[in-house]
């Protein structure tokens, strides 16, 4: 009795978490750890790719529900939802979906250098409004053992607005190259794209990997910017630089529009597209540029007075003979 | 047939120096900033076109090759092996057409040092020369640091006589204490790669290093001429193949006379090709054909610029008073005013 109590509680928690974020569908990069095992962080981006007997081929991420980057469930896939990749050059490329009772996750080759874009797209009617949910997320392939055939610089972002009605974009920064991550204490601006076009006031909520959340709506640009704050702290001795957080970007915009979809009348229409992304920890936390200058002055004034030493000890000009040839 | 040797005629008396320090300027601005206006050379550059800095158009090949060591002994054998290969004989096609006129003519690090060499030579400071025991001794350094870019990679994916492989923190060693990496982003306003890595203590030794070899290149630039490639390890990679270069350095040792001209104008001190009467083909792993020498020697054909056997520019008895007798040129009494 006991136990069924529970199963009825632990249902109605769950049911209650679903319908309150239920519409937070989002895709990640972190294995569950039942799946840890099969899976490997490859890459310089550390994307979650599958063992396989020639070694990790195939890009894995999962689909997981709820707005905490730690605690959000693994979830399975609707059979109803698009699920859409595209690659570096915008052309659409095959996902598979591999489903276990618990969980799905879509699973890709990554051949080419750049971003891939993955789409997961759901619609449904819930209490007169449509919600139109799309899981997004942008997958940077690139190693840097197969060289730098392409431009090691800035790659703008790519917009699909024929597939995806709100797309969340991040800004490309000056050092966005093939090598870029976001770091903590860095300001990231993102943009809300509706049909292509900048949307105002489009609600973004940013979620760091410990919880930490930042409510913003989006300008007349369709910008909002937020500071990716520190949420790793640890001993000197222990500190992992390439310690990999992600974050969470929930935006959401209400559209009053009536309707009909799949024979159930609506009279809003509400859009929720998510984004994550690995950020790693500030440079500033484990590079000073202030004992480089002291290293490098300390070094330019020490080794002039050595030289101005040695020259004014030592003949240094000594007069080389040559060697006559036997003509001469 | 008159007509290509009046041009030669001209061009034996030309002042190369004077065309390298404009083909310098351009190429710095190239090899520095070139990025900025899209262009783009390759990964396989053999020049220190450092990624690192923001306006690189293109990326030096000694990282490359680097990356492309950073595999296991099965890789090396399979198609990553192919792609290493292939690198490799695109660095040698870029390499073949200047042989090492990369060095004398294209190297933005090179170019910092000769204007600081002239910034020497307006303060009226004198320079330095090692001496010949020295020089022997010291030339071999920057093979020693060739093959560790070369062992460090490789010993990062395999293990060597039983010892665990080489940290990770270790990639890409030579760039981490290369001054072209910590130099060249300056010229781009950007400070980013003057830092000390307090990550742990593989990190802390060679930023630390990279920081003191930076600080030691501007100040050995300014007592010495050429300091850094002396101990450059491009230029050791480069002497590997400059025999299949096309452009070549000859000498006729029968017109030598051993004055000691081109030992005396070359900016690295190359005591051999005074010394050498024997060899044909007198590039050394120091030389970076600037041709000064060429400019300098006073007698006929003794060295010559060429283009496969073509001879291009030559040592001539009328060049060499041209350039260096008449009036308000760099010449050898100014050279030797220099030695004060």
């Amino acid at each position: 009795m006991k136990l069924l109590l529970r199963a009825v509680l632990a249902f109605c928690i769950l049911m209650m978490f679903s319908l309150q974020t239920g519409a937070q569908i989002w895709i990640s990069n972190s294995a569950p750890k039942e799946s840890s095992s099969k899976v490997a962080l490859t890459g310089m981006h550390k994307l979650s790719t599958l063992r396989g007997k020639r070694g990790s081929t195939k890009v894995i991420q999962w689909l997981r529900s709820g707005s905490s980057v730690e605690e959000s469930l693994f979830s399975q896939a609707d059979s109803s939802a698009v699920l859409l990749l595209f690659d570096p050059q915008k052309q659409k490329v095959a996902v598979e979906t591999i489903a276990d009772h618990y969980s799905s996750a879509f699973v890709f080759n990554n051949t080419d250098e750049g971003f891939y874009n993955l789409f997961y797209l759901t619609e449904k009617v819930h209490n007169d409004t449509l919600l139109i949910a799309c899981a997004s997320r942008e997958i940077l392939n690139h190693s840097c053992r197969n060289g730098h055939a392409k431009e090691l610089k800035y790659i703008p972002y790519k917009t699909f607005a024929d597939a995806i009605p709100m797309q969340i974009v991040r800004e490309r920064t000056k050092a966005d190259d093939l090598h870029y991550f976001v770091t903590s204490g860095e300001f990231v601006t993102f943009r809300a794209l509706y049909d292509g076009k900048p949307a105002e006031g489009v609600k973004m909520t940013l979620v760091s990997q410990k919880g930490w959340k930042k409510v913003l709506f989006t300008d007349d640009e369709g910008i909002a910017s937020f500071e990716i704050i520190q949420d790793y702290f640890t001993n000197w001795n222990v500190f992992d630089v390439k310690k990999i957080h992600n974050y969470l970007l929930i935006a959401e915009k209400t559209f009053t529009e009536t309707g009909i979809h799949q024979q159930k009348a609506f009279t809003h229409i509400k859009y929720v597209t998510t984004y994550s992304e690995a950020y790693l920890p500030a440079k500033t936390n484990y590079m000073s540029f202030v004992w480089g200058l002291i290293v490098f002055f300390i070094t330019v004034i020490a080794s002039s007075i050595a030289v101005y030493v040695y020259r004014n000890r030592r003949n240094v000009l000594k007069k080389h003979n040559y060697e006559l040839p036997s003509k001469y | 047939m008159n007509y290509l040797q009046n041009i030669k005629h001209k061009a034996d008396r030309a002042n190369v120096s004077r065309l390298r320090f404009w083909i310098q300027l351009f190429t710095f601005l190239l090899i520095v900033y070139g990025g900025y206006f899209f262009i783009h050379i390759g990964s396989q550059v053999p020049t220190f076109a450092c990624p690192y800095n923001q306006g690189s158009p293109g990326t030096c090949y000694l990282i490359a090759m680097q990356h492309g060591l950073h595999l296991t002994w099965s890789e090396l054998v399979s198609y990553r092996g192919l792609a290493f290969f292939t690198g490799f004989l695109t660095f040698i096609g870029f390499f073949i057409v200047f042989n090492k006129a990369w060095c004398g003519f294209i190297c933005p690090l090179g170019t910092l040092q000769d204007w600081i060499t002239k910034l020497r030579y307006k303060i009226g400071i004198r320079f330095s020369r090692y001496d010949s025991a020295s020089f022997q001794k010291l030339k071999k350094i920057k093979y020693v640091i060739l093959v560790l870019l070369i062992a460090i990679p490789l010993g990062m994916s395999n293990s060597f006589f039983g010892l665990a492989p080489i940290n990770h923190d270790m990639q890409s060693p030579f760039c981490q204490v290369c001054p072209g990496r910590t130099i060249l982003p300056l010229a781009s306003a950007d400070t980013s790669q003057i830092f000390i890595d307090f990550t742990n203590k593989t990190t802390l030794v060679m930023s630390t290093l990279g920081i003191l070899i930076t600080a030691l290149f501007f100040v050995g630039a300014f007592a010495k001429k050429r300091f850094f490639c002396f101990f450059c390890p491009m230029s050791a990679l480069q002497f590997l193949f400059s025999r299949i270069g096309i452009l070549r350095l000859t000498k006729n040792g029968s017109n030598c006379t051993r004055c000691g001209n081109c030992n005396r104008v070359c900016d690295v001190g190359i005591i051999g090709i005074a010394e050498d009467i024997t060899s044909k083909y007198i590039v050394k792993d120091d030389c970076m054909m600037c041709f000064k020498c060429v400019e300098a020697c006073p007698e006929d054909n003794c060295l010559d610029v060429r283009v496969f056997n073509a001879k291009i520019f030559s040592s001539t008895q009328e060049g060499f008073f041209k350039r260096y007798i008449q009036p308000n040129e760099l010449s050898l009494k100014n050279e030797k005013n220099d030695e004060r």
